[in-house]
């Protein structure tokens, strides 16, 4: 904290812009990996569900009988059309000092973590994504659990790549 | 100080006698803490079953029992010392631990002192160190002297330490300057300027737990309720004021004496690189923060407030007890005068390009809101009329039109200011807020959109810190991606550490 202090004047207009930033996408397996994932979590929901409705239909109101199905039957399918659509949104970038994730359909999310704040990254494999040879990219900062980033459908290789471009960025930020 | 032998703290040291007191106490509170769920059923059951009464005795007097060897056990296997080069702690019954920290890592020693402390002139010792996910460590009693020993002889190694590497001369020399003390009038005014609903909603709280109790007691719930109705229906006019007025000076008591004993002696000041905060009347608290670990700082007022000119400030520090827990966010000063703020700033961040001008957010921030409240209410003042409870009604209209007060108010008073230095975003209700960090503290940088945002190009951005979040809402999409560049700029440039 000794350096002699400058401060001389940015021109705006100058600055790197994330908006003109080439963003790549995620591996296309992944969407299959995501929708069978949906698939096994509403297969058991709809089949204890199921179970439940057998023995309590006879209680059941007349309308709920009607209508109760048709709203679960909507939910499942929105939350496929949901899953398709956002898959698309999923995307990431790397810069030189920086790397970019942005997500999400309906609340859009966009997050920035600059190399020399990270503590640490890594890179996990669910048992769906070993399956398609998928895995996750992980990166913590000190800035709380709700800002650390997670980067999904990554292939292996690419991720520990990545991960190892990123720490080495921050450890040679670290060294000056 | 009478006797000014030094201790060698190379050899290992045990606590004051009188620790074990405390222990045995902290092992009782953590025990009830635990089993609370069980104990409750037993005393409750005490009266109402002769058989229950022993049982509860014998297992009281063999919990005491045992408490108490085991802390005496843990007593004489609890060694503190120092070497060279960092502390070292050594401790356990069944699971042994030593726990070393290197000078370096100490933040702070602070002294804690309850009552009890205070009674027997111990001191609990707690050390800060620089880890963000470590547990705090914790001397439960030395004698106050020998803490006071103990902490100069940690901090002067510990700036020894410092001025090896950096080869600087001068040590030794504690530079200690006061920002602020309370005097009793002070305090008085604190205590009448707090925020009164406090109280109210305790009593309130007390009514209601007093509920989820009434089962053990073979009551129903609804008569309870309903009798505390038909209680308030049949108050007349003045009876109805008279309750009012009893529980407003019940509040405003309650107030005053919680000021008295938090804030008692309170004296707040600056040493070397540190602020540090001592106060309180039963228990004793002596807290720092040092700079490095504050990531911002914020400070605030109410309408009260605002007539006598008081803020209350608060250091947010790093760390990631203070996401989970608020225990190191207690560090916060009430009192304190625009000119001790500024003070703080100046000694915190040294000279800054402070930010003159303060932006406003879209006026969608009050729409969207406004719409919630409007919609809500309407449903449920529509309800009320459709059944003739037409004083109902106009009391939720009230509430309605008092909440889309508020809610234009904080539309109005939320702004933000960023330049290559600093970041500050002020807002409030009735009150004010103001909060202010550096720039290069900032870990990452967010943009989030709901779709009442996109919809109309407008988008939040959301600034993490090691000690949580701080959220600009509802700018312009443009405007906050041109911050966020900004930002990142501003961070990925900076060679400062932020801790």
């Amino acid at each position: 904290m000794e350096d002699p202090f400058t401060n001389s004047q940015i021109d705006v207009d100058v600055l790197p812009s994330l908006e003109t930033l080439n963003l790549n996408e995620l591996h296309k397996d992944y969407l299959t990996a995501k929708m069978i994932s949906n698939l096994i979590f509403w297969l058991i929901i709809l089949v204890s569900g199921g179970t439940a409705w057998f023995f309590l239909v006879d209680k059941l109101p007349g309308f709920l009988k009607i209508i109760a199905p048709i709203i679960i039957i909507l939910i499942v399918i929105s939350s496929f059309l949901l899953t398709y659509f956002g898959f698309k949104k999923k995307k990431y970038a790397l810069r030189e000092k920086d790397i970019l994730y942005q997500s999400g359909l309906l609340w859009r999310h966009k997050t920035v973590i600059p190399f020399n704040r990270i503590q640490h990254a890594e890179v996990t494999q669910g048992p769906i994504q070993r399956m398609f040879d998928l895995s996750v990219l992980r990166i913590f900062t000190a800035g709380g659990s709700s800002s650390d980033m997670s980067i999904p459908g990554i292939p292996p290789q690419k991720a520990h790549n990545i991960k190892e471009y990123v720490l080495g960025k921050t450890a040679a930020d670290e060294e000056e | 100080m009478k006797k000014n032998e030094a201790i060698d703290f190379s050899i290992p040291q045990r606590q004051s006698i009188l620790a074990i007191i405390f222990i045995v106490l902290k092992f009782l509170r953590a025990f009830v803490g635990q089993a609370w769920i069980l104990i409750i059923p037993i005393v409750m059951g005490r009266g109402s079953s002769t058989g229950g009464w022993e049982t509860w005795e014998l297992a009281a007097a063999g919990m005491g029992v045992f408490s108490t060897i085991w802390s005496v056990i843990a007593y004489f296997r609890y060694y503190y010392s120092l070497t060279d080069t960092e502390l070292v702690i050594k401790k356990g019954i069944l699971k042994k631990s030593d726990i070393n920290v290197p000078y370096e890592r100490i933040q702070s020693v602070n002294f804690k002192q309850n009552f009890l402390h205070q009674m027997l002139n111990v001191a609990e010792v707690a050390i800060d160190t620089a880890g963000s996910g470590e547990k705090e460590i914790q001397i439960d009693a030395l004698s106050l002297e020998n803490a006071k020993k103990l902490r100069s002889e940690i901090l002067k190694r510990k700036k020894k330490e410092v001025s090896d590497t950096v080869l600087d001369g001068d040590e030794n020399l504690e530079e200690v300057e006061n920002i602020l003390t309370l005097s009793t009038s002070d305090l008085f005014k604190i205590g009448l300027t707090q925020n009164h609903f406090k109280p109210v909603g305790l009593i309130i709280g007390l009514i209601f737990s007093s509920f989820a109790y009434s089962w053990q007691l073979d009551l129903d719930p609804q008569d309870i309720f309903k009798n505390i109705y038909t209680f308030l229906e049949d108050r007349s006019f003045l009876q109805s004021i008279i309750i009012a007025f009893l529980l407003i000076v019940f509040s405003v008591l309650y107030s005053i004496v919680t000021t008295f004993l938090n804030h008692a002696n309170l004296t707040f000041f600056r040493n070397e690189d540190k602020f540090q905060l001592n106060q309180g009347l039963l228990t004793r608290k002596e807290v720092a923060a040092v700079d490095k670990k504050i990531q911002y700082i914020s400070w605030g007022q109410n309408i009260l407030q605002r007539l006598l000119g008081f803020h209350k400030l608060s250091f947010q520090q790093a760390g990631a007890n203070a996401v989970k827990q608020k225990v190191k966010n207690n560090f916060k000063i009430p009192g304190c005068t625009e000119d001790k703020i500024d003070f703080v700033k100046k000694e915190w961040l040294g000279k800054l390009n402070y930010a003159q001008s303060f932006e406003s957010v879209s006026i969608h921030y009050f729409y969207y809101s406004f719409r919630w409240i409007i919609g809500l209410f309407s449903i449920a003042i529509a309800v009320n009329l459709y059944f003739y409870r037409i004083k109902t009604a106009i009391v939720l209209t009230a509430i309605m039109i008092y909440a889309t007060y508020i809610t234009w108010l904080s539309y109005k008073k939320k702004k933000y200011s960023i330049n290559s230095d600093q970041l500050q975003i002020s807002g409030g209700g009735l009150g004010f807020s103001h909060l202010l960090m550096p720039t290069f503290k900032i870990q990452n940088v967010a943009m989030t959109q709901s779709p009442y945002q996109w919809r109309r190009k407008l988008a939040s951005l959301r600034i993490y810190t090691a000690a949580g979040s701080l959220e600009i809402p509802f700018i312009s999409e443009q405007r906050a991606a041109a911050l966020m560049d900004k930002l990142l700029y501003e961070v990925e440039r900076s060679k400062k550490a932020w801790m």
